[in-house]
């Protein structure tokens, strides 16, 4: 998971970056206008935000109502019960107190990923004889487990079936064709009928019984 | 709420910091103390005990300013 961390506290953010680097992906903005930078730069899955910063409150980053609201967890020393509620209202999805035990902090990071896990990664999805749920992919006699890349790809492909798509609208183009042979390897069951077909030069197109 | 209250507020929100480092650093330490991990050796215990070392001098500053602040009010009544 992409997190960013907002906090103007070079020791705080550099300890929480220790902690968390070893499962997550860490970045880091000492104000609200460097958040902003990193943002449109690259998004991020959450955000952890205090809300003490040099050049506003942060809470402009908890906006419930946007299409795509990140996931924010307000980290802040303030114990007031108003400040809790007016954070809480602006759109932050978790209020933790500093002081705070690096177990409690990734917990809480645990319960919000789990909280905001896109639905369509989770549902069952099915064209044909084809059927692929959470990576578990099955197809006539076949039924395989499917690496996350692999599942991204055939997810992608199965959302327009019979229709060509062209590799570069494909997850990981550079090890595309890496992906796709692992694909057939599992799921084919035979050579005379290809369940992914190869358009040459063009890109991919799914054709399932 | 008084100007006292506020001040109060702000120099205890100013030790929630240091804190926060400490309490995020000081796990690190023992658990990678009880990996076995040696300073020399471990840049990243290395960092963690630096950063505890700086948390420590921080809050023992603001508590300063906390006792210093304290006096000034009991001094005033």
């Amino acid at each position: 998971m992409n997190i960013l961390i907002v906090e103007d506290h070079l020791p705080t953010a550099e300890s929480l970056t220790f902690y968390l680097q070893s499962k997550h992906h860490v970045v880091h903005a000492t104000s609200c206008n460097a958040a902003r930078i990193h943002l449109n730069h690259k998004p991020c899955d959450l955000i952890l935000l205090d809300l003490g910063l040099p050049d506003g409150s942060g809470l402009e980053f908890c906006e419930p109502n946007l299409p795509d609201h990140i996931p924010t967890m307000v980290i802040s020393g303030n114990a007031h019960l108003h400040t809790k509620i007016t954070a809480l209202d602006a759109g932050a999805d978790d209020y933790i107190l500093k002081p705070f035990s690096p177990a409690e902090v990734l917990a809480r990071i645990n319960a919000l990923s789990r909280r905001f896990t896109p639905r369509s990664t989770t549902t069952l999805l099915t064209v044909g004889q084809l059927k692929l749920e959470e990576g578990r992919a099955e197809y006539l006699t076949q039924q395989a487990q499917l690496t996350q890349t692999e599942a991204q790809v055939l997810r992608q492909l199965m959302q327009t079936p019979s229709q060509v798509i062209p590799k570069s609208q494909l997850p990981a183009t550079t090890s595309l064709e890496v992906h796709i042979k692992n694909i057939r390897k599992k799921l084919e069951v035979s050579k005379d009928h290809r369940l992914i077909e190869t358009i040459y030069g063009v890109g991919y197109r799914l054709n399932p019984y | 709420m008084s100007t006292k209250h506020a001040n109060l507020q702000t120099l205890l929100h100013d030790l929630a910091g240091p804190l926060t480092v400490l309490s995020m650093c000081f796990p690190e330490v023992e658990k990678q103390l009880e990996k076995g991990r040696k300073i020399p050796t471990s840049p990243h215990l290395h960092r963690c005990i630096q950063l505890c070392a700086a948390a420590l001098q921080e809050t023992q500053q603001k508590l300063k300013n906390l006792q210093a602040y304290g006096e000034k009010l009991s001094l005033k009544n």
